[in-house]
């Protein structure tokens, strides 16, 4: 939960008018979405995104409550799907179930809000920069898992007291 | 399987459950979007059940005129039975004023001091006939009563509301009679059963069947001339006598009025009335 609001906070950050934009298109706490399955923790991956959605809309979209919902939900039953055929844990797939959450959330979202009558916004160049980003965003996670940086520095420690 | 049923069943309601969130926070011109959206879901509900309620109501009150013009019908019903029952006292009252002018001119010129009296009660069995004059009108015992076809009987009882009359068919009565041409003399006595037997006719009377028998005056009750009755068999008995039985002149079934002679009437007269 700690870690899920540090999230929030460091989306909050890179959201800030003194930071370039296209950091603000970085979805971080997509990357929650896209561990679980991936790091066989798939049980609760529907409310967890039900629970994002909703902080979501509640913190950066402000506009409508629900829809994130709707959103976020969808998108880790996607990648929560997509993650039961895939073999592969690399970094390359967490940066490709990034990807696809990414799209599958920017996409629900226009579909909850067609009945609302709120404004669609998917054809736009920054539906292509969130997915991309948000794919080098939880790559770049995954990769940091893989290198097990926790072993690294505890073999590290072991050599300079040797 | 059933884990796949529960897990979209619970992905549908918990979307559609955020949708309405979302929508219950969007104003539109009627409001919020989420009372518009009810509204028309439950539009086609309200109308049915508006449609229903005016077709139940346009069913009440088609029930309620249906009742109201059977009521409607069951009382014209009534009025019409009403004036069935009125149209036939009335053709009653025709008949016995048509009975009793027939009467006054055939029977009443002969008694000038008669009265007409109408019946109101018969009781064939026993023979016996109520008519509405009583003591009031001069009627007493053994006034005589005449039909306008022939003899009724004679006033056994009277009282101010009527009298009773034994007819001539009654077992206890008995008229003497004779045939037109006076050739013939008997006496007529009734044997309780509508019919008349006369007796004492000498067995080489000659007497027919068909012939008409009148009172003769012998008993100095009834009048003479007045028609009795008509031979209906003539037999033999081996004595001296016929055995004669004839059919009243008078229609008792049917009888409404008759003159009611009283007896001074009879004792002054010692006539008879115009035969019909």
């Amino acid at each position: 939960m700690i870690l899920v609001l540090a999230a929030f906070f460091l989306q909050w950050i890179l959201g800030s008018p003194w930071l370039p934009g296209w950091l603000g298109e970085i979805w971080v706490p997509m990357v929650w979405l896209v561990s679980r399955p991936l790091r066989q923790r798939d049980r609760g991956v529907f409310l967890m995104g039900v629970g994002i959605g909703i902080c979501w809309d509640l913190f950066f979209e402000q506009q409508v409550i629900g829809p994130g919902g709707i959103a976020w939900s969808a998108a880790a039953l996607a990648v929560q799907g997509t993650a039961l055929v895939l073999v592969d844990r690399s970094p390359r797939a967490w940066a490709g179930l990034g990807a696809l959450a990414a799209f599958v959330a920017l996409a629900v979202r226009q579909l909850a809000y067609l009945p609302l009558g709120l404004p669609l916004t998917f054809w736009s160049p920054a539906t292509l920069r969130i997915c991309v980003l948000t794919a080098i965003w939880c790559g770049l996670v995954g990769w940091s898992l893989q290198l097990d940086l926790g072993a690294r520095w505890q073999d590290y420690r072991a050599r300079r007291l040797r | 399987m059933r884990r796949l049923s529960v897990s979209v069943t619970r992905t549908a309601i918990c979307w559609i459950l955020l949708e309405l969130l979302a929508a219950a926070q969007i104003q539109s011109p009627e409001g919020p979007l989420l009372v518009a959206w009810l509204r028309v879901i439950t539009l086609p509900i309200t109308s049915s059940a508006s449609y229903v309620a005016d077709t139940t109501a346009h069913l009440a009150t088609g029930i309620g005129d249906v009742t109201k013009l059977s009521g409607e019908v069951h009382s014209l019903r009534e009025q019409l039975d009403q004036s069935h029952a009125k149209n036939i006292l009335l053709s009653e009252q025709v008949r016995i004023l048509s009975d009793a002018q027939e009467l006054s001119l055939a029977v009443v010129p002969g008694f000038r001091q008669s009265t007409v009296a109408r019946c109101i009660y018969r009781q064939l069995g026993e023979g016996r006939l109520r008519f509405n004059a009583g003591m009031n009108q001069g009627i007493h015992r053994d006034t005589i009563a005449v039909a306008a076809k022939g003899l009724v009987g004679r006033v056994t009882s009277a009282d101010y509301s009527g009298c009773w009359v034994e007819m001539v068919t009654h077992p206890a009565s008995a008229v003497a009679v004779m045939t037109e041409d006076s050739t013939v003399e008997g006496l007529a006595s009734g044997d309780g059963r509508g019919m008349l037997v006369v007796e004492f006719v000498p067995h080489d009377a000659p007497l027919v069947r068909g012939a008409l028998i009148v009172s003769s005056g012998a008993d100095r009750t009834y009048p003479r001339g007045i028609p009795v009755g008509r031979v209906t068999s003539i037999r033999a008995t081996g004595s001296a006598f016929l055995a004669v039985r004839a059919q009243p002149e008078a229609d008792f079934s049917v009888l409404r009025v008759a003159v009611l002679v009283p007896s001074h009437e009879k004792s002054q007269q010692g006539g008879s009335p115009s035969s019909p």
